[in-house]
C-alpha cells in the first residue's frame, strides 16, 4: 500500500502545482503608430454626440491632454444640411452609463430609413477622418415571454421576424431599466443559421423577480456588426492563446472607430410572479 | 526503371544470405535489428518484416552477429544459405546491462540513402524521464533536431518551419487524424502496443506523400505467439493493461492494450470540498481512454494477415447549475494487412484500411439546447509491392486510393418547445488517389541512389493532380563517412482548419476546393555522416531548405467556431524556411544518448497578413538545443536526463489600445489595438527533467520523473492587465497597464510502476 499512498501524495502534488502561475513581466513591446480614434452614434431623437480621441501605447498611463482633443473641424452632412458640431466636453448622464463625449450639436437626429450622413473631421493636428452610414430598416420585437424556471429565475425568450430573403445582422442588448441602465446581456448574431423567419432567441442570463428590464432589439449593417465584432474579438484576444488576434475593423478612413446610424426597437419587461 | 534494365544482366559470385529476426518469448518480429558478418564487415538492418539480407563473399559457413536495442547480443554460425535462418533473441528484460555496439551500429545510417529521417525505439522512450508518468513516443521525438513542441508539454510536433496540419500520422499504415489526447498533453500512442516509430522530416520515400511536413510511421506490436503475458502500469494520472498471447502458438497471435486516465475522483472531491464557497468555480469532469488490438495470423510460409484497431476517446463535461456541457472527441481506427511472399524477391502487401475522427459537443440550458459536431472519415486501400533484384537493387511500387467524407461545423440547436432552430454545416466528399514507384540502387561501393516518382490526385469540386518527384543520394567517402543529398515534393490536398498557436480537438479536417488550392512543399537537403571513435559516436550535420505555395492560414479575426463559411476566412500566401541540424549520439557503453541542435529561420508571405509583409510564423525557433543522456549505474538502476534550450516563439501582442465606450457606455473597455500578426518573440524556452528506473523485481519497475527539476517559469502566454496605479494615494485607481506572464506546468514529481507476467 506504500506505494498508492505514494501515487495519491504525487497525483495531489502534481494537480495542486499544475494551476496557473502569473507573474508580471518586463515586456518591450514594438512601437506604435497613434491613430484618431472617433466614436459617434445617431440616435433618432436623441442630439448629435460624438467622442474624439486618439490611441495611446499600451503602458502609456490613462490620461486624456490638457485640451481634451479640442480644436477640431467636424461637420455631419445629411439631406442638403450641414450640421457643425463644436467642442463641448460632457458626460451623459441620460439614457447613459456616464459616457464621455466632446463634440456635439443640438441637432435632432429624426429615422429616416436610407437617409445617408456623412462625416467629415480636420482635427487640430490637420489629421482627416471621413465616413458616412445611413438609417436601415427597423425590425421589430414581436413579443418576449418571461417564464419562471424551476430554480425561481426567469430566463427571456425574444420574439421578432427575420427577412429570410437578405442578410441581416443582429444585436441584442438588455439592461436593467432601474439601476442606471446596467447592462445584463448582450448577444451579436448574423440569421446565417436561421432556419425559419420567426426567430426566438433566449439569452442564458437569469433574471429575478421584480426585474425591470430594458431590452432593445438592434438592426446592425455590415461594417457596423464587423466593428462590434472585432472590438469583442480584440478583448478576447488579450490573454487567450486560441485566439486569432483581431484588427478593428472600422467605418471610417483616416482614423479608427465607428459613426453609425443606429436602428432599434426598444421594449420594457417587467418580471412579476 | 533505368536502373532496372542496368541490373538485368548482372551477376554476382556471391552468397545472399536471409536472417529473420524474432524476439525468443513472443516470436515477434524485430524491425531495425542490426545482422553483421565481422569478418567482411557487412551489416544490414532488418526490415519492418524482420528479415534481411546479407551479400557474403563465401559460400563457407560464417558466424553472424545480431544486435537489437533492449537484447542480448546473438552469434549464429550459418552453414546452409539455402535458407532463411531464424534468429531468436533474448530480452534483456531482467536486468539493464549495457549494451555494446561496434562500428557497425552506424553502418546502416551511413549506408542508406535515407535522412532526415528519426527512428524513437520504445526501449529508449520508456528510459528517459516522463510527464505525469506516461512514457510518450512523440515526446521523445521533440528532443530530436528539426522537431520542435508546440505550446509547453504540446505533443504537437512542428517539423522544420511546418505545421502540426503538415504532419501524416500512420498507425499500421491508416491515417490518424489527431494522435492527441488532453488538448494536446498526450499522444494517443500507447507504448505497450507500439513497436517502433520513424519520423520522416524529409527524404521522403515515394510511398508517402499526402502532407507537406512530416510522415510518423507507427508500427505496433504483435503480440506473443507463444505464451500468455499481461503488461501495464499505474501512473501519476492514467493506469494501463494489455494482455497478449497466442491464439494458436506459433501461427496466430493477439494483443489488447488499454489506458485510462483516473484524475475524475480527485477533481470531484475538490468540488464537493468547495461546494459552498462562494464564486467556487468548479473543476470539470475529464477522462480518457483507449485501446489497441491487434489480431495476427500467419496463413502459410508466404501469408500473413493481420489486424489493427484503435478506439480512443477524450471525454469532458461541465454539469453545472445554469447548463450542462458535454464535449467528447476521439479517433477510430481498423486494418487489415495481407502480406505475400511470391518468391524471396517478391513480396506484395495489401492493406484496407477504416480511419475516423470526430468531435461533437452538446450544451444545454434554460430550455435550449445545441448539438455541434464536425469530423473526417477515409476508407483506404494501399498495394505495395517490392521486388529484390539483389542487394542492391531494390524496386517498389504501389496503388492508394482513399474516399473521403468531410464533416464540417454540423451544428442544430434550438428550444425545447421547437420554436426556434438553427442549423448549419456541410457535409463534403473527396477522392485521392495515387501511383508510386521507388528505385534503390548501389551504382557501385560507394554512390548509391534513389530515385522516384509518386502521381496523385483529389477530386471534389475541382479535380487536381500532382506529380511528385523524389531523388536522394548516398556517396561514402570512407567507410567511416558519407554525403546525402535529396530532393523531395510533397502535395497536401486535404487542410487542417487550425489556429496556428495550437492543435485543439475542435480543428477541422478541410478538403481542396476549387477556392483552396492543394498545398505544394519542395526540399532539397543535403548530410554529411560520420562515425566516430571506432563506431562509439554517430555525428550527423543535415542543412535544408523548404519553399511552400498555396499555404493556408486564417484572416485577422477569423472566427473558428461554428462558422458556416469557413473557406471564406482561410488566406492563402507562400513559406520558405532553412536550417542546419547537428546531431550527436552515444549508444553504447554504460553512458548513452545524443546532443542536438537546430538553426533555423521559417517565413511566411500572405497578401491578407501584416499588409502583404514577409513575416515569421509563430513556432520560428532560431536556435534549438537539446541534451538527453541515460546512464547505467547498475543492473538495476538506470538515471536519465534530458535538458532543452530553444529561442522564444512567436506571439501577436498589442502595441496600442483604443477607449470605446460603446452606444451608452455601459460597455465601456479599454480595447487592444494588433497592428500586426507575431510582433513579439517571448523569451527562450528552457527545461530540464529527469528520470530514474529501479528494477523492483524480475518483472516489475518503477519509474520516477521529475519534470522541469529546476522549476523554471517559462511563458506560455503574455496578456495585458488594469491595475493600481502606484502614484495613487488612495489606491484606486486602476490606471496602469502591466503584462503579466502565465506559466504552466512547474516543478512536478511522478511515479509509475510498470508490471509484466
Amino acid at each position: 500500500m506504500k506505494f498508492f499512498n505514494w501515487l495519491i501524495l504525487l497525483t495531489a502534488i502534481s494537480v495542486s502545482m499544475s494551476c496557473e502561475r502569473t507573474r508580471i513581466v518586463e515586456v518591450n513591446l514594438p512601437p506604435s503608430q497613434t491613430q484618431t480614434s472617433v466614436e459617434c452614434y445617431l440616435e433618432p431623437g436623441q442630439p448629435i454626440k460624438l467622442a474624439l480621441a486618439e490611441t495611446q501605447d499600451t503602458y502609456q498611463k490613462q490620461t486624456l491632454p490638457e485640451d481634451f482633443y479640442a480644436g477640431a473641424f467636424i461637420t455631419i452632412t445629411h439631406s442638403g444640411t450641414i450640421d457643425t458640431l463644436t467642442f463641448n466636453l460632457q458626460q451623459d448622464t441620460i439614457n447613459s452609463f456616464g459616457k464621455i463625449y466632446n463634440y456635439s450639436s443640438p441637432q435632432i437626429i429624426n429615422y429616416n430609413e436610407g437617409e445617408v450622413f456623412s462625416l467629415y473631421i480636420k482635427t487640430s493636428k490637420g489629421k482627416v477622418i471621413t465616413g458616412y452610414t445611413s438609417f436601415i430598416n427597423k425590425v421589430h420585437i414581436d413579443s418576449i415571454y418571461a417564464p419562471f424556471n424551476n430554480r425561481d429565475k426567469v430566463n427571456l425568450k425574444i420574439d421578432f421576424n427575420d427577412n429570410q430573403a437578405t442578410r441581416d445582422y443582429y444585436r441584442i442588448t438588455i439592461a436593467h431599466d432601474t439601476i442606471g441602465l446596467q447592462q445584463r446581456a448582450q448577444l451579436l448574431f448574423s440569421d446565417e443559421l436561421f432556419q425559419t423567419s420567426k426567430v426566438s432567441i433566449n439569452p442564458s442570463n437569469d433574471f429575478s423577480d421584480e426585474d425591470s428590464l430594458q431590452v432593445l432589439l438592434y438592426h446592425l449593417d455590415k461594417p457596423y456588426y464587423d466593428f462590434v465584432r472585432s472590438v469583442n474579438d480584440a478583448i478576447q484576444a488579450n490573454g487567450n492563446p486560441f485566439a486569432v488576434p483581431s484588427q478593428i475593423k472600422s467605418n471610417i478612413t483616416g482614423g479608427v472607430g465607428i459613426f453609425q446610424a443606429l436602428t432599434y426597437d426598444r421594449k420594457k419587461v417587467a418580471i412579476n410572479k | 526503371m533505368l536502373f532496372f534494365i542496368c541490373t538485368l544482366g548482372t551477376g554476382y559470385a556471391q552468397v545472399e544470405l536471409v536472417v529473420h529476426v524474432k524476439d525468443d518469448k513472443t516470436s515477434e518480429e524485430l524491425v531495425g535489428a542490426v545482422v553483421r558478418e565481422p569478418i567482411s564487415k557487412k551489416a544490414v538492418l532488418t526490415d519492418e518484416n524482420g528479415r534481411a539480407k546479407l551479400l557474403l563473399p563465401t559460400s563457407n559457413p560464417v558466424e553472424i552477429q545480431i544486435m537489437y536495442s533492449g537484447y542480448k547480443i546473438k552469434y549464429v554460425t550459418v552453414s546452409d544459405f539455402a535458407t532463411e535462418v531464424v534468429v531468436q533473441m533474448t530480452s534483456n528484460e531482467i536486468e539493464l546491462q549495457e549494451v555494446v555496439i561496434n562500428e557497425n551500429t552506424y553502418m546502416s545510417k551511413l549506408n542508406s540513402t535515407q535522412m532526415s529521417m528519426e527512428t524513437v525505439d520504445i526501449q529508449t522512450a520508456k528510459l528517459l524521464p516522463m510527464v505525469l508518468g506516461e512514457v510518450d513516443v512523440l515526446k521523445v521525438f521533440q528532443l530530436k533536431p528539426g522537431i520542435q513542441s508546440g505550446n509547453e508539454g504540446s505533443t504537437g510536433l512542428y517539423v522544420r518551419g511546418g505545421g502540426p496540419e503538415q504532419n501524416l500520422f500512420l498507425m499500421d499504415e491508416a491515417t490518424v487524424y489527431n494522435p492527441y489526447h488532453l488538448f494536446g498533453f498526450f499522444s494517443v500512442f500507447n507504448a505497450d502496443a507500439v513497436s517502433k516509430v520513424d519520423l520522416y522530416k524529409g527524404g521522403f520515400p515515394a510511398e508517402y506523400g499526402g502532407r507537406l511536413s512530416s510522415v510518423v510511421d507507427v508500427k505496433m506490436r504483435e503480440g506473443d505467439k507463444d505464451q500468455y503475458r499481461v503488461t501495464g502500469g499505474i501512473g501519476t494520472i492514467a493506469t494501463r493493461l494489455g494482455v497478449e498471447g497466442p491464439i494458436q502458438k506459433g501461427k496466430s497471435s493477439f494483443l489488447v492494450s488499454g489506458r485510462r486516465t483516473y484524475i475524475e475522483p480527485l477533481t470531484r472531491y475538490i468540488n464537493s470540498q468547495n461546494k459552498n464557497t462562494e464564486d467556487y468555480q468548479q473543476i470539470p469532469d475529464y477522462n480518457f481512454q483507449d485501446v489497441n488490438i491487434k489480431l495476427n495470423y500467419i496463413l502459410s510460409p508466404k501469408d500473413k494477415v493481420s489486424f489493427t484497431g484503435y478506439y480512443g476517446r477524450d471525454k469532458f463535461s461541465y454539469p453545472g447549475a445554469k447548463f450542462v456541457l458535454k464535449f467528447s472527441w476521439g479517433n477510430t481506427v481498423g486494418v487489415v494487412n495481407w502480406q505475400h511472399k511470391f518468391n524471396e524477391k517478391l513480396y506484395v502487401n495489401t492493406a484496407v484500411s477504416y480511419s475516423s475522427y470526430d468531435y461533437r459537443m452538446s450544451n444545454k440550458f434554460s430550455g435550449f439546447s445545441f448539438n455541434l459536431s464536425s469530423g473526417v472519415q477515409d476508407y483506404t486501400v494501399k498495394n505495395d509491392w517490392t521486388y529484390f533484384f539483389n542487394r542492391k537493387h531494390t524496386l517498389k511500387a504501389g496503388l492508394q486510393t482513399t474516399s473521403y467524407q468531410f464533416a464540417i461545423g454540423r451544428l442544430n440547436a434550438g428550444s425545447d418547445d421547437r420554436s426556434t432552430s438553427i442549423a448549419t454545416g456541410e457535409l463534403v466528399s473527396g477522392f485521392g488517389y495515387a501511383a508510386y514507384i521507388g528505385d534503390e540502387y548501389d551504382l557501385n561501393a560507394r554512390l548509391k541512389v534513389d530515385m522516384g516518382v509518386r502521381l496523385s490526385g483529389f477530386v471534389n469540386t475541382k479535380n487536381y493532380t500532382g506529380f511528385e518527384p523524389r531523388f536522394s543520394a548516398r556517396y561514402k567517402i570512407s567507410g567511416k563517412t558519407s554525403v546525402k543529398i535529396n530532393y523531395t515534393r510533397m502535395l497536401q490536398y486535404i487542410h487542417l482548419a487550425t489556429n496556428s498557436g495550437s492543435t485543439l480537438p475542435t480543428d477541422i479536417w478541410y478538403p481542396s476546393t476549387a477556392r483552396t488550392k492543394p498545398e505544394k512543399g519542395n526540399q532539397v537537403a543535403g548530410a554529411i555522416n560520420i562515425s566516430l571513435f571506432g563506431g562509439k559516436y554517430f555525428l550527423s550535420d543535415e542543412v535544408y531548405y523548404k519553399w511552400n505555395k498555396n499555404q493556408i492560414d486564417f484572416r485577422d479575426g477569423a472566427q473558428l467556431f461554428v462558422n458556416p463559411n469557413l473557406e471564406q476566412d482561410f488566406v492563402y500566401g507562400k513559406g520558405w524556411s532553412y536550417g542546419n541540424e547537428i546531431y550527436l549520439e552515444k549508444k553504447s557503453g554504460r553512458f548513452t544518448g545524443w546532443i542536438g541542435y537546430t538553426l533555423a529561420w521559417t517565413w511566411r508571405q500572405f497578401d491578407a497578413i501584416n499588409n502583404g509583409a514577409v513575416f515569421h510564423p509563430r513556432y520560428d525557433r532560431r536556435h534549438d538545443f537539446t541534451f538527453v543522456g541515460m546512464y547505467k549505474i547498475s543492473p538495476k538502476f538506470t538515471v536519465s536526463v534530458t535538458s532543452v534550450y530553444g529561442s522564444g516563439t512567436l506571439v501577436s501582442l498589442p502595441t496600442g489600445r483604443l477607449y470605446i465606450q460603446d452606444v451608452n457606455g455601459v460597455n465601456a473597455a479599454l480595447v487592444p489595438v494588433y497592428n500586426e500578426r507575431n510582433n513579439y518573440r517571448i523569451p527562450a524556452y528552457t527545461r530540464t527533467d529527469i528520470g530514474i528506473i529501479w528494477k523492483t523485481g524480475k518483472r516489475t519497475d518503477l519509474a520516477f520523473s521529475i519534470y522541469n527539476v529546476f522549476n523554471r517559469r517559462n511563458t506560455y502566454l503574455i496578456y495585458f492587465a488594469q491595475t493600481n496605479d502606484p502614484e495613487d494615494p488612495n489606491n484606486t485607481l486602476k490606471s496602469s497597464i502591466v503584462a503579466k506572464q502565465i506559466s504552466l506546468f512547474p516543478i512536478i514529481p511522478s511515479l509509475t510502476f510498470n508490471f509484466k507476467f
